[in-house]
């Protein structure tokens, strides 16, 4: 047993110092990763920022000199969700100025109000009230307003996503719509004092004042109790309170493109093995007492270092280098004990599969080639580019297979979910399942191949 | 001290064969090596010399016969004479990234060498094969006769009781040549059991007792160096008598 143990160290010794002499591998094992994981966030992040529109320049044409387009410009100031802007070089731009710096990708939109906006927003809401009041339906009293269209033109730069489109114009929407309520409000308000005189004679010898004072406007918009909308809506997120802060660009990108950097291992670690098969440094060793089975574990050990040297740097990228860079800072969860298991179970999952390869592979081309290419499609079906649940449905099938989706997917519970080691041991364990399988698929392959 | 009769490996009746469609490697193969003999083994390309070496160091199990080292049978207790034999692989077999001297640190440390002893055999081997000068330097910067050298050290720095040599001189200069045959030479003379397969047939004459030539995976013939030199159709030479063998196996 000492025996062994002693050869096993002699032979991890040796592996240790291959690795370190490979300055090339240890680049592509440590180097590439932290600058994918820095990259990949930045660009995510500004990815993130895009839907989130507050980054989104707005321009705002306002021709109208009424106080209706200046409510709605300033309730657009007031809603926060974009990065206004009303002059360009100190002046108002002519609207096909404006269309040209849309075109240009100067504004990602901008919002036109024609100088007739206030004049026409009036005679059409003054003319539905009379209608409305008048018993007409809402379709004919439509037609009857068909000349007195108030119209807001919007023009969105094409290369925005659909989903910031659809912000714009509901936050554009809900403006005009508060506008509208309170117009329609000061007409009912109007029409109380109007009959309030008709009907009462005690009301009729009121000054204009009087009337007001005793039936005031009630500008409810702008009530500190009026949010807008009647009925709130409880919203509540899976992960406790730290729900509402994730995910971030860091939250998923760090421990995706760590797992990519483990499985990527496989690529060194199986030209490793080859070259040292065909060398014939392999049938040295085995020459020498020394197992098959402790040429494997030797292996193992080394990269299990590797690995876990790969999950330090990463999460000191997330936590201390991207944070330099104005991206959020990786949030780790609560519990560091299954974060562990998560990613050793990972990388023994990924040291396997590299093991495999290296023994079933012939060449170090091979090798360079299909396990590239099978640690890039596991990786993109097993959602460390894209997040699986926007992929087709058959590509949502296939990540269950991925064993990048798994050590991912245990991840982001404990660094999203507050999970523990319970909540994370279905993944933990396919992981292990997966590293087992490996291991005795190579064992198997080279007692059936070597005879 | 008179080994000469004393059997240090001994192979009966062996048989190998990779594929039933390929045909055996080894066919019935059986011979003998006494201790301290420097035993050759000649053979054309593909005649069944390496794989006859592999059953013998025991990375291939034979499929029929009995093979015994030094009295260990190599199909059920080969372990207790594994860390005895040395070999000398055909391909330069050394981590490359490493130096000649962690090379030997590592192949002497899993032989059982450890501490002074390890290092002052890595002395000893170093200025044995002339390699002193260059023994921490990486053997990625070695030329091809030094490769073989150090190659030839890992085979023998844990000084087994039998060597076994699988071309060694492929590709070397002359005095890379001469160097490992003077090192081969002193320890044959010091005791070691040497098994040496090679293509160039003076070499063979002028390193070997005794010679088998083995084709298609068959004897065809094994004695005495002087003995296979003097006879028939040999006319004095080695080379001769291995062409008229080989020629006539592949005639058949």
């Amino acid at each position: 047993m000492i025996d062994r143990l002693m050869r096993l160290s002699v032979v991890i010794r040796k592996d240790w110092l291959m690795l370190i002499r490979d300055k090339a591998g240890l680049a592509v094992l440590f180097v590439m990763p932290a600058v994918l994981v820095f990259v990949v966030s930045l660009v995510h992040d500004a990815a993130w920022h895009v839907t989130q529109t507050t980054s989104i320049s707005m321009l705002i044409i306002n021709e109208d000199s009424g106080v209706l387009s200046g409510e709605i410009v300033k309730k657009l100031h007031e809603l926060g969700a974009f990065n206004i802007n009303t002059l360009v070089n100190g002046s108002q731009p002519l609207p096909s100025q404006a269309r040209a710096l849309v075109r240009d990708g100067k504004f990602k939109v901008c919002v036109i109000i024609p100088s007739d906006f206030s004049r026409m927003f009036e005679q059409r809401s003054d003319h539905l009230y009379q209608n409305i009041m008048k018993g007409m339906s809402r379709a004919q009293s439509e037609e009857s307003a068909s000349g007195i269209e108030p119209k807001v033109e919007v023009i969105l730069d094409p290369t925005v996503p659909m989903a910031f489109t659809e912000n714009v114009l509901n936050a554009l929407s809900r403006c005009i719509l508060m506008t509208e309520t309170q117009v329609l409000w000061d007409r009912i308000s109007h029409e109380i004092r109007s009959q309030a005189r008709r009907r009462w004679w005690r009301f009729g010898r009121e000054s204009d004042k009087e009337l007001s004072d005793r039936f005031p406007s009630i500008d409810f918009i702008r009530h500190e109790k009026y949010d807008g909308l009647l009925v709130g809506v409880a919203t509540e997120y899976g992960g406790g309170q730290r729900g509402r802060e994730i995910p971030t660009s860091t939250q998923h990108n760090v421990p995706a493109w760590t797992m990519f950097a483990m499985f990527f291992i496989a690529v060194p670690l199986s030209g490793h093995l080859i070259a040292e098969r065909r060398s014939g440094t392999l049938t040295r060793l085995l020459i020498a007492p020394v197992g098959y089975g402790t040429f494997l574990m030797a292996k193992m050990a080394v990269y299990l270092v590797v690995c876990m040297g790969q999950f330090g740097l990463m999460m000191l990228m997330g936590l201390y280098v991207l944070p330099l860079f104005g991206m959020p800072s990786l949030e780790i969860g609560v519990n560091h004990a299954a974060l562990l298991l998560v990613f050793s179970a990972s990388a023994l999952a990924a040291i396997g599969f590299g093991l495999l390869l290296g023994t079933v592979l012939q060449s170090q081309q091979q090798a360079s080639t299909f396990g590239a290419v099978a640690v890039i499609i596991a990786a993109a079906a097993g959602g460390i580019m894209v997040p699986v649940f926007v992929m087709p449905v058959f590509l949502q099938k296939l990540s269950l297979l991925s064993p990048l989706a798994w050590g991912l997917n245990g991840a982001l519970d404990v660094f999203i979910r507050d999970a523990g080691i319970g909540n994370v041991f279905p993944d933990i364990a396919r992981l292990l399942a997966f590293f087992v399988v490996t291991i005795l698929s190579s064992i198997v392959y080279r007692m059936f191949t070597v005879r | 001290m008179d080994h000469s009769f004393e059997k240090i490996v001994s192979i009966d009746g062996v048989t190998k064969a990779y594929s039933r469609k390929a045909g055996p490697v080894l066919n019935d193969v059986s011979l003998f090596i006494n201790k301290a003999e420097f035993f050759g083994i000649l053979g054309p390309n593909g005649a069944g010399k390496t794989t006859l070496i592999s059953i013998l160091v025991g990375i291939l199990k034979p499929d029929s016969g009995n093979v015994t080292v030094m009295g260990a049978n190599v199909k059920k207790d080969f372990a207790l004479v594994k860390s005895k034999i040395g070999v000398v692989t055909q391909e330069v077999a050394l981590y490359e990234d490493l130096t000649a001297r962690e090379n030997f640190e590592i192949f002497g440390r899993l032989y059982g060498l450890s501490g002074r002893r390890l290092q002052k055999r890595i002395g000893e081997c170093l200025e044995m094969t002339g390699l002193i000068h260059k023994a921490d330097s990486r053997v990625s910067t070695y030329s091809g006769g030094m490769k073989r050298l150090a190659n030839l050290v890992v085979g023998f720095l844990h000084d087994p009781e039998l060597l076994i040599v699988d071309e060694p001189t492929v590709g070397v200069d002359v005095h890379s040549r001469h160097r490992i045959y003077e090192a081969l030479i002193g320890m044959n003379r010091g005791g070691m059991s040497i098994i040496y397969t090679s293509h160039y047939m003076e070499e063979a004459e002028r390193l070997c007792s005794r010679i088998a030539i083995i084709d298609r995976g068959n004897i065809l013939a094994c004695s005495p160096t002087s003995e296979l030199i003097g006879r028939e159709g040999a006319n004095g030479s080695l080379e001769k008598l291995f062409l008229q063998l080989t020629r006539e196996g592949n005639d058949d």
